[in-house]
């Protein structure tokens, strides 16, 4: 049966070991039982030869130097006859013998008088009247077999034990490695929407676990801080479109409990009718925001001419008799759509004829490879405590909270959004020449 | 003398409407809200059920208005400036101020409602709601049949 879940990372890095080890301990026994096998049989050899040496030496005259009892030696003639000790059967084959007149052999074969396993050198030791003499020893091999089979059980029972213990080590260590991952698993099931501060157990040290825990609480903290704009922007949204539809509602009321009241009537349709303007300005101001959000303001390839259309726009826009609106400058052709340049205008007129004193400067010209529309007022300024969030949606002034401010603080974050969207920046601050308010917008030139 | 922004509007109160007894005001009624417009509505529809009514615009014309008139219930707006509608509840409270607290609000979580009741407000209203709510609930507050 096929397993249906996927093996666990330790059990799969405990196979990986084992794996390693059996490759490893297989080269290592092979190595093992190549180098032993050969140790011995070379020690077995040298012993052979070192007792031919000694029949050659006592031949020649020269003492001899020994030899291990375990190894059988004699000397014998070109014909075969042993020539010491005297009468022991003779240890080599006629065609061995052959061939050891001229030259050393090295032969592995039974031998009646050692045993089914035994190994024979013989060469050539010297010359005597009859001929050439040829010294040969021989000794048994079966030690050496005797070795190589133990090596192959300890091998054969230790290899796979010690396997086990490198998988068994193995999975241990992998298993307390990866504990602060499954406690941060475990933290991280519990997240949700709704509970957002909380965060992932981080281990202590420097090590790659304790760097994926930072990343990941950056991750989170940062998902937070996105989810409670999004918040913040939902309960604001609702606030600002509760307001107009809790006074469009009372208005309804009122005139449909005082049908009598043809003036009270009218009153109360037309304030309704506001509040409907209203409520649809700000739902065209949310809909811009949720496709800026979005990514589907495109500034594509419409250009306009801002000081035009600047001049387009402040000619139809109303604003309060004691304000005046100048609009002056070059002409500066910049991308984007008229549309975003009409509505960039009017939300930062509007916003400065609600404070203005008496005067609106509206100044267009280019700054390098942009157009530049700065919107000045004489009115108070921003608050220094606003400055810094003057483009944040629903941001106001403390004294333009609710309807009295007149608007619902989405005007300067619209044009933030239109200005970045066509590649511009936008920035705010208090004019030096009229002592009020100044908003700068850059666009990118047309063809830049 | 009046505080700057504050708007007495007892005399149009007295005005009788359809409706209205204009032979027994019920009580002073102190409406707080920055939309004008929300405020004529709330003092349209209290001076129809018989109560006289006085408007501010902001946290500190509300606690002015309360040491000036003395009004038996406050319909509070939470967001107002200066001094928001909840703080406003909580230094009346905090001052001993035993008059009736209706807060209204375009926010109406869980969280809001509860907020305003720690703050000492009686009832809460989630805006829109229908103005027989609004009088109904400063009725019962005030013992009103």
């Amino acid at each position: 049966m096929l397993l249906s879940r996927p093996l666990s990372l330790r059990t799969r890095l405990a196979m990986l070991a084992a794996a390693w080890a059996i490759v490893g301990l297989g080269v290592a026994a092979v190595l093992l039982y190549r180098n032993l096998s050969g140790e011995l049989s070379t020690a077995i050899t040298d012993e052979l030869a070192v007792r031919v040496d000694n029949l050659a030496a006592g031949l020649n005259g020269s003492s001899v130097q020994g030899g291990s009892a375990l190894v059988t030696a004699q000397t014998v003639d070109v014909h075969g006859d042993v020539l010491s000790p005297v009468g022991a059967d003779p240890l080599l084959t006629s065609r061995e013998l052959a061939r050891a007149i001229r030259e050393q052999i090295i032969v592995d074969r039974e031998v009646p008088s050692i045993g089914q396993q035994a190994r024979l050198l013989a060469r050539p030791i010297g010359r005597t009247d009859q001929g050439v003499v040829v010294g040969v020893a021989a000794a048994s091999t079966a030690p050496l077999q005797r070795a190589k089979d133990r090596l192959i059980l300890v091998l054969a029972i230790g290899g796979p034990a010690l396997i086990a213990v490198v998988a068994a080590a193995a999975w241990l260590l992998a298993r307390a490695a990866l504990r602060p991952v499954r406690q941060m698993a475990a933290e991280a099931a519990t997240i949700s929407a709704a509970r957002t501060e909380r965060r992932l157990p981080q281990s202590g040290g420097d090590d790659e676990i304790a760097e994926l825990g930072r990343t990941l609480n950056a991750m989170l903290a940062r998902i937070e801080a996105t989810l409670g704009h999004e918040r913040a922007f939902i309960d604001d949204a609702a606030h600002e479109l509760r307001t107009p539809l809790a006074v469009l509602r009372g208005e309804l009321e009122l005139a449909a409990h005082e049908p009598g009241d043809r003036h009270a009537v009218a009153l109360s349709l037309a304030s309704a009718l506001e509040e409907a303007d209203r409520l649809t300005r700000l739902t065209e101001d949310l809909l811009t925001l949720a496709r800026a959000d979005a990514g589907q303001l495109m500034p594509g390839e419409t250009i306009t001419e801002l000081l035009g259309a600047a001049r387009q726009e402040v000619q139809h826009l109303p604003h309060r008799d004691q304000v005046t609106i100048q609009v002056r400058g070059e002409p500066a052709v910049v991308r984007g759509e008229p549309e975003w340049v009409s509505h960039i205008v009017s939300n930062l007129v509007a916003n400065a004829d609600r404070y203005a004193k008496s005067r609106i400067m509206v100044t267009v010209g280019s700054a390098g490879a942009y157009g530049r529309l700065v919107v000045a007022d004489d009115g108070p300024g921003f608050p220094a405590q606003l400055l810094p969030r003057a483009f944040d949606r629903f941001s106001r002034g403390e004294d333009a909270r609710g309807y009295s401010g007149g608007g619902a603080g989405l005007g300067l974050a619209i044009v933030a959004s239109l200005t970045h969207a066509a590649g511009g920046t936008v920035k705010a601050g208090n004019s030096d020449s009229l002592g009020g308010a100044c908003v700068q917008v850059e666009i990118p030139l047309a063809g830049r | 003398m009046p505080h700057p922004g504050l708007t007495c509007l007892a005399d149009d109160a007295s005005m009788p409407g359809p409706g209205s007894d204009t032979d027994s005001r019920r009580g002073l009624v102190l409406v707080v809200d920055d939309d004008p417009k929300f405020a004529g509505i709330a003092v349209r529809v209290l001076a129809r059920a018989g109560y006289d009514c006085v408007t501010g615009e902001s946290g500190d014309q509300a606690m002015w208005a309360v040491r000036e008139h003395r009004p038996d219930a406050i319909v509070l707006d939470v967001m107002i400036p200066y001094l928001s509608g909840i703080d406003v509840c909580r230094r009346l409270r905090a001052d001993g101020w035993a008059g009736a607290v209706i807060i209204v609000s375009a926010r109406s979580s869980p969280a809001d409602r509860a907020t305003a009741a720690r703050a000492g407000a009686d009832i809460f209203l989630g805006k829109p709601f229908p103005l027989s709510d609004l009088v109904s609930a400063v009725d019962t507050l005030l013992g009103r049949p």
